[in-house]
């Protein structure tokens, strides 16, 4: 199911090439037809969890197309049963254990062998923290009234499965994508040779530094000791770009793919690296996350309306719902409050908004970036034992660099180089409107690095969330 | 949280074009990146064909799978580097595979080693997994069992080579992709990938929890690295130490790499691979001598494994962990299990004895 594997592009160069055989006129036929790729392209991973998925749509459709129709008093339990139903299956697979543990080790009930290893055995559905997301966000439209419930199965179906965004987002709304699909989308040259640069950008934003930075990062975090602190810290700046490189890479080509296939999704990142606040951050890492937070979460909470106390409190709140949306596990929990603690610390200290004189704006983007690199530290590590451990190599005593070390440096900087020059998509821009020589070659030069590295490869980081 | 709306921006696409002859240029130009694209991969094809790629599969993941481990031998001999050839360098350098066959009579194709540098059943489960993918299946597979695996500094914490050689195992390695891939020569190229390829280096040994030493007080895990470190002659005091750390702890029933083994057993008989446990050789008389009657917990541990092992099912249990005379081990200054050529000789025929007897050939 990864998009950086030959079997992927194969499977897409199907898709594709079945979808523009098919007229444009026959809409209903080619949604039909990326329905089911969508549904084969689960089903690669795992049959049985297709109906899982299957369930869910069913589930959210029936539910929004029935919120309408009852009573003003029956319409919130209605809706709490269909948060209960898309939370419930989330909570059960995703946080079953990790709840489970908690609450023995309180010992409000008795620990079970059985039930615990039933609980942590259990394998989780890929997506599903993002279709799950994308339901919700529906149904709580429907419900307030900012949407009619969908009436074409096959749209609500392809909303939460369309393939390039199926597995880690962007996290859409539903009036962002459903009216795409109401009428017939036709062939822009100009959209699919953007989408076709993108897809080539993602692919080596991949394969050429996330893959191989977390080749030099991964072994520092499974076991910290023994490494010089030179050597942890490249890794924690490895390991930033890593997740950078590997997250907006997974996007860009689901944005490219959605491109070539007429159909358009949101962004997700605008180089979050030069943020100048937590605050500015925020506004450009996972952005889809970061205002599904603010619509569903921070404001439903109260927002900033209810003075400052209260909106420390939900800030907190929502991050630590953020932290832990990305992982049963108490690191998550941490990392999210870390930034918690960021935003709170930045909306008191009243620095949330960028400085105008040049100096002062790039300490405080050198500053964040820093700040954003320390929590990723507690997002990273497999245990707090590791945490530790990593703390401890990180004051121990000093090493020079080796070549590795050297070499994960040189790509660290050629990585941020990218970063700044391609503030307000002017490479990707520049590549799109490329001379098409150019771009096929480039293009065809990503794929046959990923063959030549694919022994590298691993899932997209968000996969697992 | 941020108060401001951190909408997505719509992709930003270059203009659109507005008359007839715009739509056809930029018709053009999307074609012309395709087929542009289309011919490089296929001019990256015939470059395949022309000039094959060197072997590189050695990359950061080792090139592993059940074709190149087993070779379709009917019998596999899974072990660690004390299956091995043997690590004096002189003498007869024979594997324990090859001894085997010698042993049976067999040609030595017909014997495989799956040997990996440390005991670790976590590998040989995930060996044992892959034989699902094999055409031909071994039909028997012998499965040392090295009882310091069971200790807090053994077998706690498989290696980062472990972990690679598992994942290659269970991964993409030799999968029908990579097989057609390589029927095409698309096979990675050295050239082209040797820069990406770089991983971290440790300046100290790997750190871990304080080591257990059974009826001695726990000592660091760095100290514990040192004594085995330490140049030779081992004290008899250092010895204590190595024999107690390694054989004396009392085992659990459910150790996860107890568990590891029972599912061999498990696997064997799913996929019709006859499972044989062989308890390896262990320097029992210098354990006895520097451990006195606290030698009996080792026992003890043996009897909860092979207990575990007949209760899931275990038939062939070869036990020569009392075979092997003390001035057998080549490592006299650890309580190591690498044998002197007479050692391995010994120790492969005992096993041919036991499939003889079975009619296990």
């Amino acid at each position: 199911v990864s998009f950086a594997t030959i079997e992927f592009l194969v499977f897409f160069a199907t898709v594709l090439a079945v979808y523009r055989l098919v007229p444009a006129e026959a809409w209903r036929v080619r949604k039909a037809w990326l329905l089911l790729a969508s549904l084969a392209f689960y089903a690669s991973w795992h049959v049985l969890y297709t109906f899982l998925l299957l369930y869910s749509i069913c589930f959210d459709f029936v539910a929004a197309r029935w919120l309408p129709k009852v009573s003003q008093r029956l319409r919130p339990w209605l809706l709490l049963f269909s948060l209960l139903g898309n939370l419930g299956l989330l909570v059960f697979f995703k946080y079953g254990g990790f709840v489970y543990d908690n609450v023995t080790a309180t010992g409000l009930i008795p620990a079970s062998q059985a039930t615990g290893d039933f609980l942590h055995g259990l394998l989780l559905p890929l997506g599903i923290s993002f279709y799950t997301f994308h339901s919700i966000s529906y149904i709580v439209d429907v419900y307030r009234g900012q949407r009619q419930p969908c009436l074409n199965f096959v749209d609500y179906a392809l909303y939460v499965s369309f393939f390039p965004q199926l597995m880690s987002g962007p996290i859409l709304r539903a009036w962002e994508f459903l009216p795409q699909l109401e009428m017939p989308q036709r062939f822009q040259s100009e959209r699919f040779r953007a989408g076709f640069a993108r897809v080539g950008i993602g692919l080596a934003k991949k394969v050429l530094f996330a893959d191989v930075l977390a080749a030099y990062a991964d072994p520092v975090f499974a076991d910290p000791t023994g490494y010089s602190p030179l050597t942890a810290m490249v890794a924690l700046y490895a390991y930033a770009f890593q997740i950078y490189f590997d997250f907006s890479g997974y996007c860009d080509m689901a944005l490219g793919l959605a491109g070539m296939l007429d159909l358009r999704l949101v962004e997700n990142f605008k180089w979050p690296y030069l943020a100048s606040s937590i605050t500015d951050y925020w506004r450009r890492w996972h952005m889809s996350l970061s205002r599904w937070l603010r619509d569903y979460v921070y404001i439903p909470l109260g927002g900033s309306r209810e003075g400052r106390g209260s909106t420390y409190v939900n800030l907190m709140a929502t991050m630590l719902v953020g932290g832990l949306w990305h992982g049963a596990n108490w690191n998550f929990v941490i990392w999210g409050g870390l930034h918690g603690v960021f935003l709170a610390v930045e909306r008191a200290l009243g620095v949330r908004d960028a400085p105008t004189e040049p100096g002062a704006r790039i300490a405080r983007i050198a500053l964040t970036f820093h700040l954003v690199v320390f929590a990723f530290l507690f997002f990273r590590i497999q245990s707090w034992a590791i945490g530790q451990s990593y703390l401890a190599t990180l004051a121990g005593p000093w090493h020079g660099l080796s070549a590795s070390d050297w070499k994960a440096i040189f790509l660290i900087v050629i990585a941020f180089l990218l970063h700044v020059a391609d503030q307000g998509g002017r490479l990707r821009n520049w590549f799109a409107n490329s001379p098409p020589l150019f771009q096929g070659a480039a293009v065809a030069a990503a794929v046959i690095m990923m063959l030549n590295l694919r022994n590298l490869h691993q899932p997209f980081v968000y996969f697992q969330f | 949280m941020t108060q401001t709306q951190p909408r997505g921006d719509s992709p930003r696409y270059p203009s659109k074009a507005s008359d007839a002859g715009e739509v056809r240029s930029a018709r053009a130009a999307a074609f012309a990146s395709l087929i542009t694209f289309a011919l490089v991969l296929a001019a990256y094809l015939v470059l395949g064909f022309v000039a094959p790629p060197r072997e590189s599969r050695s990359l950061s993941r080792p090139s592993v799978s059940p074709e190149t481990l087993v070779h379709g031998a009917p019998i596999v001999y899974l072990g660690s580097s004390t299956a091995r050839e043997n690590t004096r360098r002189s003498g007869d350098m024979r594997d324990l595979a090859q001894l085997l066959a010698t042993d049976l009579g067999l040609d030595e194709s017909q014997v495989a080693l799956i040997a990996v540098p440390g005991f670790q059943p976590l590998v040989y489960r995930a060996v044992v997994e892959s034989f699902a993918t094999l055409a031909q299946r071994p039909r028997l597979a012998i499965v040392p069992i090295e009882m310091r695996v069971f200790s807090v500094p053994w077998g706690g914490h498989p290696g980062l080579q472990h972990r690679e050689i598992i994942a290659a195992l269970q991964g993409t390695a030799d999968s029908r992709v990579d097989r057609a891939l390589a029927a095409l020569h698309l096979t990675p190229r050295r050239e082209l990938t040797d820069w990406f390829l770089f991983a971290p280096t440790r300046v100290a040994s790997m750190g871990g929890p304080p080591v257990p030493i059974a009826n001695r007080p726990s000592m660091a895990f760095g100290d514990y690295q040192r004594m085995l470190l330490a140049d030779p002659p081992a004290s008899p005091e250092r010895l204590e130490l190595q024999f107690r750390a390694h054989y004396l702890h009392p085992l659990e029933e459910d150790h996860p790499l107890l568990n590891a083994l029972i599912d061999i057993e498990r696997l064997g008989a799913e996929l019709g691979v006859t499972i044989v446990y062989e308890l390896g050789p262990l320097n029992y008389q210098d354990l006895v001598r520097y451990t006195g009657e606290d030698a009996t917990q080792m026992n003890r541990n043996v009897g909860i494994v092979t207990e575990a092992l007949r209760r899931n099912g275990a038939r062939y249990i070869i036990d020569s962990l009392r075979l092997i005379p003390a001035d057998e081990f080549s490592d006299q200054m650890w309580s190591c299990e690498h044998l002197t050529p007479t050692g391995r000789v010994r120790r492969a025929r005992a096993v041919a004895d036991f499939l003889r007897q079975h009619s296990l050939l």
